[in-house]
């Protein structure tokens, strides 16, 4: 019970104590009040310490803004460049779209301009057509070709490229033509061997090339040698490529040796084609069925 | 908390009122952290010492605007030992509670500052909406700072005077 009592002693002690300190401090806060507000210099010196001490801290937290507020302004710079990086791929797609377009453009006006070329130094006269397909059934070793009885073009024309002979039109429609190359079996061309003249016919083997036919034992064949139209099937002008001697047999039975001959032209390869006897400005030929003007 | 704690505290509570207010926080709504360094001074032991650190911290805060010496030295002096006489009675740690006290010390010390300072432009009506948005904003802190401030010194929650039990452990 004492303790007790001492306890409580000590605490309204202590109370008393804060209760006579405040009392106190308050008064020297009115008298301070009064005296400062007929003496602002005393608040204007104390401010002057108090701002020396907040200074730095203060500079230093303005800092720390000024840091968050960089990071934040770069975090956003950077999604923009995030959007404007995607607007960039999306114009390099395109620009790599026009780019390969323009390219193909190039390439063909390159061989556009090579048929040019072989028709001024050949004299042979026709047009140039495009291949849009080959023949869907796989037995037979044909073209199609984007020129028909409109532009001019009819059955047994034949049709070149630069490199040489494709085949002849086996068929023709107002907008489109059949082309038999002469790899097919059923083609045979009037050939000639242009190093020694010696005649003969070249008929399609297939994936085998062709076959020139009817050249004689006694005639000199060479691997190598090349191989150009006669010009007496009426069919194809004379001095065209066909291909060149692949290889020569010439101990079996029989009067004629066996050649075969690489065709100078890849019908797989081929994109444009230049189909002749064509005149690029002819009016067009009557539809069957149709009125002629 | 000892004294000096309480000086320590109450001059980076003014640093970062001033910081906040150099952010461009409306001054209606500026929490008063400095009398929250005096609230949770005066409920974590009240002394002589602790009314002349609240006084100091008062001191400060009345440098820090260069205008008068002495209001908010008596506001918090005022508020410190109100809380001195009812904190044995408070439990402190609940947020609300310590919200409350805060914003009942916020709108005497506040209304203090005012009667005591008589420049002002603002009308009564002004001033006593500006003391209650800013003693709102202190009691939203509150919970916090007190916390804060009461972690690392002895926390008083429990009423001394409750029951000898407590005396006889001491």
């Amino acid at each position: 019970m004492a303790r007790l009592q001492l306890g409580v002693t000590d605490r309204l002690s202590d109370r008393g104590q804060v209760v006579g300190t405040a009392a106190v401090l308050l008064c020297a806060s009115f008298l301070l009040t009064a005296y400062s507000s007929k003496h602002p210099e005393v608040a204007k010196i104390g401010n002057v310490v108090v701002s020396e001490a907040v200074a730095p801290v203060s500079a230093g937290l303005d800092s720390l803004r000024d840091g968050i507020r960089d990071t934040w302004a770069q975090y956003a710079a950077l999604r923009g460049v995030a959007s404007e990086n995607e607007a960039l791929k999306n114009r390099l797609t395109r620009a790599e779209g026009e780019l390969a377009a323009l390219a193909e453009v190039r390439t063909e006006n390159g061989r556009l301009r090579e048929m040019l070329r072989f028709s001024q130094e050949t004299q042979v006269e026709g047009a140039v057509a495009s291949v849009i397909g080959s023949d869907p059934s796989g037995w037979v070793r044909g073209l199609l070709i984007n020129r028909g009885t409109d532009s001019g073009v009819r059955e047994g024309m034949a049709v070149v490229t630069p490199q040489g002979v494709l085949g002849q039109v086996v068929a023709a429609s107002p907008d489109t033509a059949r082309v038999l190359l002469i790899t097919d079996h059923s083609s045979g061309v009037d050939a000639l061997l242009q190093s020694n003249r010696s005649r003969g016919v070249l008929q399609g083997a297939g994936t085998s090339g062709c076959q020139l036919r009817y050249v004689t034992k006694e005639s000199p064949v060479k691997v190598g040698d090349v191989v150009v139209t006669s010009g007496l099937d009426r069919v194809y002008p004379k001095g065209l490529v066909l291909g060149t001697v692949a290889s020569v047999t010439a101990g079996g039975p029989g009067l004629f040796q066996a050649v075969t001959v690489k065709p100078a032209v890849d019908a797989q390869l081929v994109e444009e084609v230049f189909v002749v006897g064509v005149r690029e400005h002819s009016e067009p030929q009557p539809r069957q069925g149709g009125v002629a003007p | 908390m000892s004294a000096l704690r309480v000086v320590i505290f109450g001059f980076l509570a003014i640093v970062l009122q001033s910081c906040l207010a150099h952010l461009g926080l409306p001054f209606a709504v500026m929490p008063q952290l400095a009398l929250l360094v005096v609230v949770a001074a005066a409920f974590s032991g009240s002394s002589a010492s602790g009314v002349f650190s609240a006084f100091l911290v008062g001191l400060l805060l009345d440098f820090s605007s260069a205008l008068l010496v002495g209001p908010w030295a008596g506001a918090l002096v005022t508020v410190y030992a109100g809380l001195a006489l009812v904190s044995q009675r408070l439990f402190l740690e609940s947020g609300i509670v310590s919200a409350v006290v805060a914003f009942a010390s916020a709108v005497v010390a506040s209304t203090f500052f005012a009667l005591l300072s008589p420049q002002s432009d603002l009308s009564v009506w002004q001033h006593g909406v500006q003391i209650l948005t800013q003693a709102a904003a202190t009691a939203a802190c509150a919970p916090w700072a007190v916390a804060l401030m009461s972690r690392g010194g002895q926390r008083r929650t429990v009423s001394a005077l409750r029951g000898p039990s407590s005396l006889s452990a001491a």
